[in-house]
């Protein structure tokens, strides 16, 4: 596959196997407009929808959330294989085409794919808007995605789990994401010397339920037990 | 001794000249702030601060600060008042919780739990050396106040706030009395509070949220400041982050005229092109949290001003100090005039460094942790970019094979004495002293990776040459067999994501019987041998992973099903390998009296830099090698001890230190170190490293 970045309003190509012939960058080309011609609509949809004003976004969960959406909807249209060797560099020319209102800056740390802005917004994206909703404020979902350890799992089994856990905490009163942070940390460490791939969903489950919590519903607490 | 005899003791308080503790503490501020207008740059940092600390919106909306002169003549009992100089802010809590009756009341209340004083905000303002802020605040100790009395020529200031939780109006004054101490007057009740403001200094009282304090017959140095705009320039230096990330409003009154205190024009550079500028994001440093950002500039062709000299430390928003460039790096450049910068850090981070903060907020302990580990890492990064940029151009120094040859055996020696104290040279330290073989023994079923045979002495292969005998043999030590998946690759280093795999077998399932003999013909996998092509392998470092993953429901300690056993084995293709050496010597010619030699750490490796053209080594260098050679490892040695000290005994840890294993008393005991004393014990030290 051949990736296009922008710079300077050029193109530069780029593929895993190093020589790109010509059908393959006419290929890109076409997505990479079509890349644009989105990145643009969907910002004027924003606007539109009072969720971008004068430069400044509210409510940005559902922001970051459809903009997963339409990476994705992008991805299945033109077949993006997004297991294949290389494909941080997808995920990495989205910061070319994104319009300055969305994002703004390219943070180095971007150039790993767990720390990619676009690729969190595409695996929140997985889930149903009334689920991200129920877990909570873009804080919160960053915080997740900080324990590297809870997306390694190829199905996601482990952030779904943990995306119950904390749509059940906010429920009982605790929301600040600092107060999720040690409970994130005890899954992490659970799951750290493990190839969740070799277990079954209930074995990874009886695994994860290992973590024994109270919650202190008058402090606001969540207490870790072991 | 009979208790009743003390009950009808005469009792008094010692009394204390708190004139003399106000001017003492304009005496320490007067180190660290070097120009006329002392008591304006104070001010303005220590009136902020308590503000910013108070504000009801963590990013500052609808909070605004003023700085007011007025030169109102008031006279109030004895009192003449000529002017007037204050600091008002809104968007904040006001000056929160109980109304102390008496000084026993305010300890009684600043004396509580940390959890309940945090917003008694009144008792933390009329006390000294207490806080009701706990350390995530901005200010803690409180003498910054002091600062108010010390501006009034007088020593009298007053201070009215109106309170956001109870809505509640007070009104107090508080000043140095005949007996030269400090007295407070309160008035609590809201509406006398608020005629008694109108009557007796002709002033409105506050209709919005916040606090107000007059500093009465003020400084003419402070007065001069607000009129020549200089206390606009120090305000723009000090706040320049809270002003340009959240629009923060500050104000200055000088007589009914308002201006607003604008961006620092160079904090960020308004025209960035004139810039070379580096981003550093997120540099962790263990158990400490992490700095968010490293900012340089450099200035291409302009000097900068003298305002932003420096780098920038910065805790919640606030400049704290600023670290001169000459300190941080040695050049023959005149580097400082051109280029400046920021650190920026998280809240964790924030939190351990403002433990080590200077009580006037100016400064740093840089020898302890985690601020000589800020200040290593600063150093490293500040050296990337001027090389990155090429902003110093590099002196180059050809090396005669007879430098050569002394360069390696001081490395030689150095490395030995380094593994020897267990250094591992750059920021991270293990702590984890076990040996390899140990850990392997905490798990029962592992596999072992077969000794590599490389075509020569090393690890570096040449394209076209082979290595053989690649190989991990799986072992399970349990009494029954165990399904496992076994895989061995190899991958390019710095490209994890988009690692290269070359081979890889597996997953393969198969019963491990117990005491599996290591024979090549049982359970191992890999290549007998490869060969390295250049169209396969980029020239630098390999690593061949082996991968064990237990598949069976098995619960033994430390494994279960999922568990993953991981080793590996570097080599290098068409390069020398890195090894595990940490030294490096480098030579320079400089005509810098401040250089002879130098240490930088960089990553995981220390870099001995010495200078030729130094009296003393150019000497030595003439007569010949041997003699080089030897001064270079002492002063590496010296280094490596000082360094290990600093781990042992700053960085704590106290339980396996090398230095008390020989001499556990002194540094149990010790305080306070003799310096002359500390050295006697080095030379000890290195008498038995080196015997």
């Amino acid at each position: 596959m051949v990736i296009v970045f922008k710079k300077n309003n050029q193109y530069i190509y780029k593929s895993e196997k190093g020589i790109l012939n010509e059908e393959e960058i006419d290929q890109a080309e076409k997505m990479a407009k079509a890349l644009d011609i989105e990145f643009t609509n969907f910002e004027k949809r924003m606007k539109k929808l009072g969720k971008i004003k004068q430069n400044k976004k509210k409510d940005v969960v559902f922001i970051w959330y459809n903009l997963g959406k339409l990476i994705r909807k992008y991805i299945t249209k033109y077949e993006i294989k997004t297991e294949t060797l290389g494909i941080n560099e997808f995920w990495r020319a989205l910061y070319d085409f994104s319009p300055t209102t969305i994002i703004n800056n390219f943070p180095n740390r971007s150039k790993s794919l767990t720390q990619n802005h676009f690729y969190l917004c595409y695996l929140v994206s997985e889930f149903d808007w009334n689920f991200v909703k129920k877990v909570g404020n873009w804080a919160i979902w960053r915080e997740i995605f900080d324990n590297k350890q809870i997306l390694k799992d190829e199905k996601k089994r482990v952030l779904i789990w943990v995306a119950n856990k904390i749509s059940f905490f906010k429920k009982n009163g605790i929301k600040d994401h600092k107060k999720i942070r040690p409970f994130l940390y005890a899954v992490s460490k659970r799951i750290k010397n493990l190839e969740t791939r070799v277990l079954s969903d209930q074995e990874l489950i009886n695994k994860l339920e290992e973590i024994k919590f109270k919650i202190d519903k008058k402090g606001e607490k969540l207490i870790l037990k072991n | 001794m009979d208790k009743n005899y003390w009950n009808n003791a005469i009792s008094f308080r010692q009394p204390q000249n708190r004139e003399r503790d106000l001017k003492t503490i304009i005496d320490h501020y007067r180190k660290h702030i070097k120009h006329e207008f002392i008591l304006a740059e104070a001010f303005q940092k220590d009136g902020i601060q308590n503000s910013w600390g108070a504000r009801l919106s963590e990013k500052g909306k609808d909070w605004e600060c003023v700085i007011f002169y007025s030169k109102k003549k008031i006279k109030f009992n004895d009192l003449e008042i000529n002017s007037l100089v204050g600091i008002l802010d809104h968007g904040t809590t006001g000056l929160t919780g109980e109304i102390p009756k008496s000084s026993e009341d305010v300890v009684d209340i600043l004396e509580r739990d940390l959890s309940e004083i945090k917003n008694q905000r009144l008792a933390g303002f009329l006390s000294q050396n207490w806080s009701t802020k706990n350390f995530d605040d901005l200010g803690s100790r409180g003498i910054g106040k002091a600062i108010f009395l010390a501006s009034s020529q007088n020593y009298f200031i007053f201070f009215d706030s109106l309170r956001y939780d109870d809505h509640q109006y007070i009104l107090g004054a508080c000043f140095l009395d005949k007996r030269k101490e400090i007295s407070i007057k309160i008035i609590n009740e809201g509406e006398s509070a608020k005629k008694q403001i109108k009557n007796s200094l002709q002033i409105n009282p506050l209709e919005k949220n916040g606090t107000r304090i007059f500093v009465t017959n003020p400084n003419p140095k402070l007065v001069e400041a607000i009129k020549n705009q200089k206390i606009d320039l120090f305000i723009q230096t000090t706040w320049w982050e809270i002003i340009h990330k959240y629009q923060a409003k500050i104000y200055i009154i000088d007589e009914g005229n308002r201006r607003i205190i604008k961006p620092h024009p160079y904090l960020p550079p308004k025209n960035e092109d004139d810039f070379i500028k580096e981003k550093y994001d997120l540099i962790k440093i263990q158990n400490y949290g992490k700095i968010k950002r490293i900012t340089f500039f450099y200035s291409k062709e302009k000097e900068i001003p003298e305002t932003c000299k420096g780098i920038f430390i910065q805790r919640n928003g606030m400049l704290i100090e600023k670290y001169s460039v000459d300190r941080l790096i040695l050049t023959s450049a005149d580097l400082s005039n051109y280029l400046y910068g920021i650190v920026e850090m998280d809240k964790d981070l924030e939190k351990e460094m403002h433990r080590i903060e200077g009580p006037e907020h100016y400064d740093f302990d840089w020898v302890s942790n985690p601020a000589a580990i800020v200040l290593r890492i600063l150093k490293s990064h500040l050296k990337k970019f001027i090389e990155t940029h090429n902003i110093v151009e590099k002196e180059k120094t050809y090396l005669t094979e007879e430098q050569k040859k002394i360069h390696n055996a001081v490395k030689e020696k150095l490395n030995k004495y380094a593994q020897k104290l267990n250094i591992h040279g750059g920021i991270k330290f293990s702590k984890d002293n076990k040996s390899s073989f140990e850990k392997e023994k905490n798990f029962r079923i592992r596999f072992s990776l077969a000794k590599l045979i490389f075509p020569g002495e090393t690890t570096r292969v040449d394209y076209g040459e082979k290595i053989r005998n690649i190989f991990l043999t799986a072992i399970n030590e349990t009494n029954y067999d165990v399904n496992v998946e076994l895989t061995i690759f190899i991958k390019n280093r710095p490209n994890v994501l988009t690692q290269r795999v070359i081979k890889q077998i597996g997953p393969i399932n198969r019963l491990i019987k117990r005491n599996t003999t290591l024979e090549k013909s049982d359970v191992n996998i890999g290549w007998e041998e490869i060969l390295i092509k250049k169209e396969e392998f980029k020239e630098g470092r390999y690593i061949i992973e082996g991968k064990l993953v237990i598949l069976d429901d098995i619960k033994i300690e430390n494994q279960e099903k999922g568990s993953v056993y991981k080793r590996y084995q570097t080599f290098y293709v068409n390069t020398d390998p890195e090894g595990k050496d940490i030294f490096d010597i480098k030579a320079k010619k400089s005509s810098n009296q401040k250089e002879y030699i130098e240490f930088e750490e960089e990553g995981d490796k220390i870099i001995l830099i010495y200078n030729s053209q130094h009296p003393l080594i150019k000497e030595i260098n003439d007569q010949g090698g041997r003699n080089l050679e030897q001064i270079l490892i002492i002063e590496g040695l010296n280094y490596l001890l000082l360094k290990k000290l600093q781990e042992e005994i700053i960085d704590g840890d106290k339980k396996k230190t090398f230095f008390s294993k020989i001499d556990t008393d002194y540094f149990r005991n010790s305080e306070r170190v003799d310096f002359c004393d500390l050295f006697t014990k080095i030379l000890k030290y290195k008498s038995i490293l080196t015997w």
